[in-house]
């Protein structure tokens, strides 16, 4: 097994937090799901404290990073956002919605993520996320912030459409703009009745 | 009609004394439009093109075609002190300086979108309709190209604001114009100066986005019109109605009415969106970058076929005595091709199979003609398994199954989606062709022995 | 609703998205006030005169077809205009003149489309040579320990990171699991380079799935736009997808000063292919 940097207390913490993750267990790997499994964000199974003792524990097994620091106060966001459209995007698309990947994994959605996950997830890459070691800490802290403003800047223009993409505005084009216009020309044309018989 | 007051003469007068037009305008106004929601729905294009005029010229006035380097330091926290181009930078002003800017920009991109998908809706009546045929071959080769350059038009506009998406929409659209034999290097070099990332494609596609195609549209738009005033709207079977007459409301007052109200509607319609859709969020994207592309990177609908044909096509090209035609040229060149050329020969391969000379003022309805039905539906639904396969990482992603899985299916149904809905189509058309039909009598042997005639056919 | 009532409801609703529109764009409200407005001002005058029209509507009128053919008078009438034509078609010698004139003349007026653009050369073509550095968008070079295990980093050639064929991928994989191509290809100790720039259509391969613990292994390069899947541990060969060729490989050492350097450049060029292309 190859040991990369970081699988202690930061990835073990990552995990917890994320709450358990289910492994589904594939019969046929090389078939249903290719060579992976795809954890899910699910209900947190353990207390906070009991979190943060799991953590202490596995810590005081070996040596590994800390839990980082998400101090973002000073963060440059506009630097983060050029690494995150440089790193990030090809994965959690530019506006940190989540995409799939390859072998039956995707990449999540960040909106939900808090800052503290984002460093460790850099740090760590878990599951299928590779890791971002070249990226020093004021880079990474850069990012975190641009994530977060990702999901404090709200959308202007409206409704963000899942910020998928021209792939849900075209379905809302059709949806929302052709197809009430269609039954508009219904009403417009439809035949006046009890008219015949008016006087002229 | 009840009390109509005459015109003032005198006004009349005064006006035909320098125009000499009064006994054509009379017509004009007398002219018979038929009644049918969906002789509408050219409208609804012709009309979401009056909006991108309006909203364009606006745009128009605040773009800046540069792709010069700057400094961006616009009110957008998360792009302050990056270095975008000009292009960028005026349409980020644009959006969060000007104000009204964002919504009309937002309406203008809505109304691209709506300008193709209503010509889509539109060409699927006049074709299931059969209004194609005779006389009106030239309007529906008209059709054809207003088609083709409303994609123009959209993949053109797509391309100015420079952002992520634009400049790898527009390395996509390189690659595939590199792919063309022989040719390919050099048109490429001529489009894009010659080098990537092309510092000169964007105040090159400015005056063909707001100049070129605009005016080439225009002025089929009036070829388009005309042809109809001329040879008069079609209209469907119906009691009075004949292929030597017109039935239906004339144009003053009330058609006019009619035809002004569905204008506002379609620009009150594109305004609700602009205002609470978000659409190509270019703060998002950010600038371009040939080093970055962004998951979910997808053009705008119109196009997604093909970009769902680059996504399908097997890993193939051809090598042969030092050439090579590379893999985007057959979904990127010859497939394009071959399927606007059939739509553009429509009428004339129809008539080849049929052989019907004859003009036709009657429109058919789809089970009429249950061959051209089944024809269409199974073309359109080839269009419909490439749009599908331009969103196959958002299907993938949306329903959590595997992106090869999806590929696959797709592909798989690319091969048989057309064949079935088509064999489908055809006998769904015949069924309910022969249900209307009273000449089609069903006849079955009682049970005396003799046949007796059934009132219903119900036959399948 | 009558048609009466509704053409007073709609010509009222629009005047109000007028005025609306108007203090929206006055106190700056933002665009969905200004949308909605509009769309109430211009929704409404639809509304307004359509129901308007339909109140007035006293049912169908008939107009007449006329054949758009012309009769035979007309038809000989056009032809005798147009049977003049054959004194200049008569003339064949000039003919042909301007024919070749004409033929000339557009020739003339594509010519100057040459200054559009330059020669292509040079497609795929790259700054990447023997002991150019490489570094990071900041201009840093990269030490290999920048490159944790499963690690991903993007590098450009350093002093040209403007080029659009430049970009870089930096990933490092276990070395046991690298092909013999691969290390040959010039790997440092499990790191290995490719282009970023996708063989199929040019966009950026930024996508790295890297999970090197059992049973879970999995090393992939998956393009964004078309989703072709690479395999970064056998020379980037394309794996799924439409790309047909690998990714350019560059052949990595480590300098003097412990940075990583490029040994040569690209052994092929980069990006979509074209006609010349072998």
């Amino acid at each position: 097994m190859a040991t990369r940097e970081g699988d202690r207390a930061g990835s073990v913490a990552d995990r917890r937090r994320r709450g358990r993750r289910r492994f589904r267990p594939c019969d046929r790997p090389d078939a249903c799901c290719g060579a992976g499994v795809q954890p899910s964000r699910n209900p947190h199974q353990l207390s906070a404290a009991d979190q943060a003792a799991v953590v202490a524990f596995v810590a005081s097994l070996g040596p590994g990073p800390a839990i980082p620091d998400a101090d973002l106060v000073g963060a440059q966001v506009a630097q983060g956002g050029l690494l995150f459209r440089e790193n990030c995007a090809a994965c959690h698309q530019a506006g940190g919605a989540g995409a799939v990947l390859s072998a039956g994994r995707s990449a999540p959605s960040l909106a939900q993520t808090p800052p503290t996950q984002i460093l460790e997830a850099m740090i760590v890459g878990p599951g299928a996320m590779p890791v971002f070691s070249g990226l020093d800490e004021s880079d990474r802290l850069d990012v975190a912030a641009y994530v977060r403003s990702l999901g404090t800047g709200g959308d202007p223009g409206g409704a963000s459409l899942g910020r998928v993409g021209p792939v849900a505005e075209g379905l809302a084009v059709w949806a929302a703009g052709l197809a009430p216009l269609v039954a508009a020309t219904w009403w417009v044309t439809r035949p006046k009745r009890a008219r015949r018989g008016s006087p002229s | 009609m009840s009390d109509t007051r005459p015109a003032p003469v005198d006004v009349i007068r005064s006006a035909t004394e320098r125009t000499g037009t009064t006994g054509g305008l009379a017509r004009a106004l007398d002219k018979v439009f038929p009644r049918h929601a969906s002789f509408l729905w050219g409208e609804i294009a012709l009309y979401c093109f009056v909006v991108l005029l309006a909203s364009g010229t606006y745009l128009a006035l605040f773009f800046d075609a540069s792709q010069a380097p700057t400094t961006y330091d616009g009110p957008y926290g998360p792009l302050q002190g990056v270095e975008v181009s000009h292009a960028y930078a005026s349409v980020m002003r644009l959006s969060f300086e000007v104000r009204a800017g964002l919504v009309i920009r937002q309406i203008h991109h809505w109304a691209a979108l709506l300008f193709v998908a209503s010509i889509v809706l539109h060409m699927m009546r006049v074709f299931f309709t059969g209004a194609f045929r005779k006389p009106r071959e030239i309007n529906w080769v008209l059709g054809c190209t207003l088609l083709l350059l409303g994609l123009a038009m959209g993949f053109t506009g797509y391309s100015l604001p420079d952002d992520s998406l634009s400049g790898t929409g527009l390395r996509i659209a390189d690659s595939v114009v590199l792919s063309i034999p022989v040719a390919g290097e050099w048109v490429s070099s001529l489009l894009f100066g010659g080098s990537w990332p092309s510092t000169i494609i964007v105040s090159r596609l400015f005056p063909i986005h707001v100049f070129v195609l605009p005016l080439a549209l225009l002025g089929l738009i009036g070829g388009h019109l005309a042809l109809v005033w001329r040879q008069k709207h079609t209209q469907f079977d119906g009691p009075g109605r004949t292929e030597d007459n017109v039935v239906g409301e004339r144009v003053w007052p009330g058609f006019a009415m009619k035809s002004i109200g569905m204008l506002s509607l379609t620009a009150g319609t594109l305004a609700a969106l602009g205002g609470f859709a978000q659409i190509n969020p270019i703060w998002l994207y950010g600038p371009y970058d040939p080093a970055a592309s962004s998951a979910d990177a997808q053009p705008d609908w119109y196009i997604g076929w093909l970009e769902g044909a680059l996504r399908l096509m097997p890993p193939l090209e051809i090598r042969a005595f030092g050439y090579t035609v590379p893999n985007p040229f057959f979904p990127g060149v010859l497939l394009p091709g071959l399927m606007f050329g059939a739509l553009y020969g429509v009428p004339w391969i129809e008539r080849r199979f049929t052989q019907d000379h004859r003009v036709h003022h009657l429109l058919d309805r789809p089970r009429d003609a249950p061959v051209r039905t089944a024809i269409g539906v199974a073309a359109l639904s080839v269009v419909g398994v490439l749009l599908l396969a331009g969103a196959q990482d958002v299907i993938a992603d949306t329903l959590s199954v595997p992106l090869a899985t999806v590929r696959r299916l797709l592909q798989i149904g690319l091969l048989l989606v057309p064949a079935a809905s088509g064999w489908f189509t055809f006998r769904l058309a015949r069924s309910l062709a022969r249900r209307d039909d009273p000449s089609v009598v069903e006849i079955r042997r009682g049970d005396s022995g003799g046949y007796a005639e059934r009132p219903e056919a119900s036959s399948r | 609703m009558n048609d009466r009532r509704g053409a007073l409801f709609g010509f009222g609703l629009s005047a109000v998205g007028s005025v609306g529109f108007v203090i929206a764009y006055w106190t700056d409200a933002g665009s969905r006030w200004l949308g909605a407005a509009l769309s109430a001002a211009l929704l409404g005058f639809g509304v307004g005169l359509i129901s308007w029209s339909k109140a007035i509507d006293d049912g169908d009128a008939v107009e007449q077809r006329h054949s758009l053919a012309a009769d035979d008078a007309e038809v000989d009438a056009l032809s005798a205009s147009l049977s003049r034509t054959s004194e200049l078609t008569d003339r064949r010698s000039l003919l042909a003149a301007v024919g070749a004139a004409v033929v000339a003349l557009g020739a003339m007026i594509v010519v100057p489309l040459r200054s559009l653009g330059p020669r292509p050369k040079g497609i795929g073509a790259t700054p990447w040579r023997a002991g150019r550095r490489l570094v990071t968008s900041d201009g840093r070079p990269v030490d290999p320990g920048r490159v944790g295990a499963d690690g991903l980093l993007t590098v450009y050639p350093e002093g040209a990171q403007q080029d659009g064929n430049g970009a870089v991928i930096v990933v490092r994989l276990p070395v046991e699991q690298l092909s013999r191509r691969t290390i040959d290809g010039g790997a440092v100790d499990g790191i290995v380079a490719y282009s970023k720039i996708c063989t199929h259509a040019g966009c950026a391969v930024g996508l790295f799935q890297a999970d090197s613990r059992r049973p879970d292994v999995i090393h992939r390069l998956l393009c964004p736009c078309h989703q072709s899947e690479f395999d970064p541990a056998d020379g980037a060969r394309p794996v799924a997808g439409p790309a047909t060729r690998s990714l350019a490989q560059l052949p990595l050492t480590v300098d003097a000063d412990g940075n990583l350097v490029a040994t040569d450049g690209f052994d092929r060029p980069v990006g979509p292919a074209s006609w010349t292309w072998p």
